[in-house]
């Protein structure tokens, strides 16, 4: 007898094989070999390749890879390859036929038995080859199929206050805010009235969930007593990292599996003598452990990834989850055939989010998903590179203001609040009380689809420090006869805004340090030399220099009083 | 912990948003004045002192031909949007119940001030629309004829009625609207000089545990009764300094769970609302580990 690479070779007749697993402990307890031998020797035409020692077939590509070798000879060996079951039952044939000499042969058992997943469990992997004279050799080699699965991923990062949780603001059409679960961003477990944590009741392999798209509403499930809960058992929430930093998931492994007849059972493993290990690669790098630890059922491993982006942006991250096994002591993994895809939304942002002082609630618990999702649109229609705080001011009120490019209409289809577009004289709807209901202004405009200047500063800086823009101030300046400005859905430039008058009694906009430069979303100033004329020039109000803005603004001086930002509801 | 508030009024919230910030009065809030202006613009001082009233039931007002949505709590006030039948929002009604008369006329002042236009807003007395003790019309439309929203007080009380679509096919009017909902607060009765606002009770606000394990659930054991003894409508907030994560919905049981999401201290805060616009709140610390 011979071992190599977790085989155990044997010439002899089948009658005479042996069959023993390639952990030590299962070699110190199996029979020695008997019978007479065939042949001379295993050395002589059939040595042992890369073979899986553990398999799980409900992994994407999951199944047995058997390798083997086969010396020079001018005629074909016969080979068969089996898989037995631990009574010594056949249960496969992954091949039988002819194989060159000289070469490694490689086959693939899929792990499936009678078209149905094989059950975790103990196998033998028999190849049997037999030489132009008769010769007969045979290797074994013990396999291990496990159910390998991840029950729930939880996002954090390297660094504490480097991850946020993101933040919804409506539940089956009504208004409540709910931040992503901190515990599990990452959810696939049994629902009510399914068996397993990793398989559905048919045996196959839940699928993972997809990154959930909607933007206003989280995952609901309907209970069939009635009413409406938020979904707990299967959900991929996007996720918010502050640009740069290293993230750190915290997989949980799932603890049973279905079996072939449809019963619960386990997932056998940890296999004795053996580690198993996970990591994760992407498009970026790497996930792995500083501290690899063998996994076990329900077990918890933390894994670190690549950086994520330096700039600002919206990423879609699949991530390929591979198992890798070794003997108790090895320094060297073998790989686990196989992979489990997740798929999850990173959303960056500059700096940690800003909030009004004193808010407390949900809605603080982190950016909300609506606004990171029109930055990111924004700033990929207007060919923006969120780089800076600089960039994410420009993006954000270009696209506020929006009608241009493929942004027909401002945000949310909104109009100034003039008579043109059958206003009222521009009364506050979103943001006049201490407080602005940016939930409602993000639902389609549901407290009408006016707007004043009010609404739109405190809209855009509660917006802007939510995406980590520090220092925000709303800006009230005082009455103003104007110049020419595009009010924000408007068809054009106009001199008469009021129908008889064209003057602010007031006006709110934004600014990050002060009023040196200032940010209005709510109209644009003409920038077309003459600013007290029709048609104008688009002069969008990002970072403004004050000066500027009042002289294209209005005419004569214009007051200032700074305000704090108001809370977000 | 448990500490019993009641909620800070909508004017002042109001006046703390529109004070300015001006670091030579250390912390002190400069006058706004925009509101001061407005203020003498509209003879704020000359406002009728209406009676305050225990509140108003929203919700139980009935516009012909539209559908009244849930009543919605929400800083500042409340609210309620009224639909016809094609599910078009048409009117919005917002609502505050406040502690005093100057608050309401503060609130009132604080709608038409932020108002952009030059144009001084007429009072719905000169258009001879009855509204409350004092209202002020906002007229809209491209012609500039329709009633746009028109706000005003009946003693203690500030409502808002606006038009969602002046111009749209089958838009509304507001003046009958606004008639009705006066007339009901008007025939109101009077609180008695000097008595609190009735608010709904807290009877009872406690959770299983004070420390739960995040992805598990506490039960909470509340009851809060609305001022007419049956049970009020109930909202939870989730937040606090250092601040875990959950959420609180009702089991197949009916009971009310806390699910714990995020570790860290939160204060779970339990609000009861009243039909009548009037809120009391209840919070407890707990723990997410």
């Amino acid at each position: 007898m011979t071992r190599r690479n977790g085989w155990r070779v044997a010439a002899c007749s089948a009658a005479a094989l042996w069959i023993a697993g390639s952990s030590i402990a299962a070699a110190q307890s199996s029979p020695p070999p008997s019978g007479p031998g065939v042949g001379t020797g295993p050395t002589l035409f059939l040595q042992p390749d890369a073979t899986s020692r553990i398999c799980d077939p409900k992994l994407d590509g999951g199944g047995a890879e058997i390798g083997y070798s086969l010396t020079a000879s001018h005629k074909p060996y016969q080979v068969v390859v089996t898989v037995l079951d631990s009574l010594g039952n056949v249960v496969a044939t992954p091949f039988q036929g002819p194989r060159l000499g000289g070469a490694s042969h490689h086959h693939f058992w899929d792990a499936k038995i009678g078209g149905l997943w094989a059950d975790p469990g103990t196998y033998t992997i028999r190849v049997v080859a037999t030489d132009w004279r008769g010769s007969v050799r045979t290797l074994d080699r013990e396999l291990t199929v496990v159910r390998l699965g991840i029950k729930s991923i939880a996002a954090g990062s390297t660094v504490a206050n480097n991850e946020w949780q993101t933040v919804y603001f409506r539940k089956n059409g009504n208004y409540a805010f709910y931040a992503t679960p901190a515990t599990n961003e990452w959810l696939s477990r049994a629902e009510t009235g399914d068996l397993s944590e990793l398989d559905l009741n048919n045996g196959d392999p839940r699928p993972a969930p997809a990154i959930w798209n909607k933007t206003d509403e989280p995952a609901l499930e309907f209970p069939p007593g009635g009413g409406v809960n938020y979904e707990n058992d299967w959900h991929n929430y996007p996720l918010c990292y502050r640009v740069g930093a290293v993230p750190e998931f915290t997989i949980t492994m799932g603890v049973n599996s279905v079996r072939s007849s449809g019963a619960l059972g386990g997932c056998r493993y940890p296999v004795a003598g053996w580690e198993i290990q996970i990591v994760g690669s992407d498009g970026m790098g790497s996930w792995t452990s500083a501290t690899p630890t063998s996994l076990t059922p329900g077990g918890v491993v933390k894994l670190v990834g690549p950086p994520v982006a330096t700039n600002a942006e919206r990423h879609d991250r699949p991530i390929a989850w591979h198992y890798e096994c070794r003997p108790v002591g090895a320094t060297t993994w073998e790989r686990v055939p196989g992979k489990f895809v997740t798929d999850h939304r990173i959303y960056t942002i500059l700096d940690k989010p800003y909030w009004a002082s004193g808010g407390t609630g949900t809605q603080y618990s982190g950016p909300w998903i609506e606004v990171l999702d029109y930055l990111h649109d924004w700033a990929d229609e207007l060919g923006i590179t969120l780089n800076t705080s600089d960039d994410v001011v420009e993006a954000l009120v270009k696209g506020y203001f929006g009608q241009q490019g493929n942004l027909l209409t401002a945000i949310e289809d909104v109009h100034y609040d003039c008579p043109s577009e059958g206003g009222d004289g521009g009364a506050t709807h979103y943001g006049g009380t201490g407080t602005v209901h940016l939930s409602k202004f993000l639902n389609n405009h549901d407290l009408g689809q006016y707007v004043n200047c009010t609404d739109c500063a405190t809209t855009t800086a509660v917006m802007l420090s939510m995406l980590g823009t520090p220092s925000l101030e709303l800006d009230q300046l005082g009455s103003m006869q104007l110049r020419a400005i595009w009010g924000i859905g408007c068809d054009d430039y106009t001199l008469d805004l009021w129908g008889g008058s064209h003057g602010f009694s007031y006006h709110h906009i934004i600014t990050r340090d002060h009023g040196v430069n200032i940010s209005d979303a709510c109209l644009c100033v003409d920038e077309d030399g003459n600013p007290d004329a029709t048609p104008g020039t688009p002069g969008y109000n990002n970072d403004r220099d004050w000066n500027n803005y009042e002289a294209l603004l209005a005419h004569g001086n214009v007051s200032q009083l700074f305000q704090k930002i108001p809370k977000v509801d | 912990m448990n500490c019993t508030k009641r909620f800070v009024p909508f004017a002042l919230v109001a006046a703390a948003l529109f004070a300015g910030s001006s670091p030579a009065q250390d912390g002190a809030a400069p006058k706004n004045p925009l509101l001061e202006q407005s203020a003498a613009r509209y003879g704020m001082a000359e406002w009728p002192q209406g009676a305050r009233r225990a509140g108003f039931a929203l919700g139980e007002i009935d516009l012909p031909g539209l559908t009244g949505k849930a009543v919605e709590f929400h800083a500042g006030g409340v609210s309620r949007r009224f639909e016809d039948a094609k599910g078009v929002g048409r009117v919005l009604v917002e609502l505050a119940v406040n502690e005093t008369v100057a608050e309401s006329h503060a609130a009132l002042l604080t709608h038409i001030a932020y108002v952009q236009s030059t144009k001084t807003l007429p009072t719905a007395a000169e258009r001879s629309i009855r509204a409350g003790d004092v209202g002020y019309i906002g007229y809209g439309g491209k012609d500039g004829s329709k009633i746009a929203w028109l706000a005003f007080v009946v003693g203690n009380l500030e409502f808002r009625v606006q038009d969602l679509g002046p111009d749209a096919d089958g838009a509304v009017d507001v003046r009958p609207i606004v008639e009705r909902i006066s007339a009901r607060a008007l025939a109101l009765p009077a609180l008695a000089a000097g008595a609190a606002l009735p608010r709904p009770a807290i009877e009872k606000f406690a959770a299983e545990a004070n420390e739960v394990k995040g992805g598990e659930s506490l039960v909470l054991d509340l009851a809060a009764r609305d001022v007419d003894g049956k049970p009020a409508a109930l909202g939870f907030v989730v937040g606090g300094e250092k601040q875990g994560q959950g959420y609180v919905e009702q089991d197949e049981q009916g009971r009310w769970r806390f699910h714990a999401t995020g570790p860290g201290r939160l204060t779970l805060t339990l609000e009861a609302r009243s039909r009548l616009g009037t809120t009391s709140a209840k919070a407890i610390e707990l723990t997410v580990r």
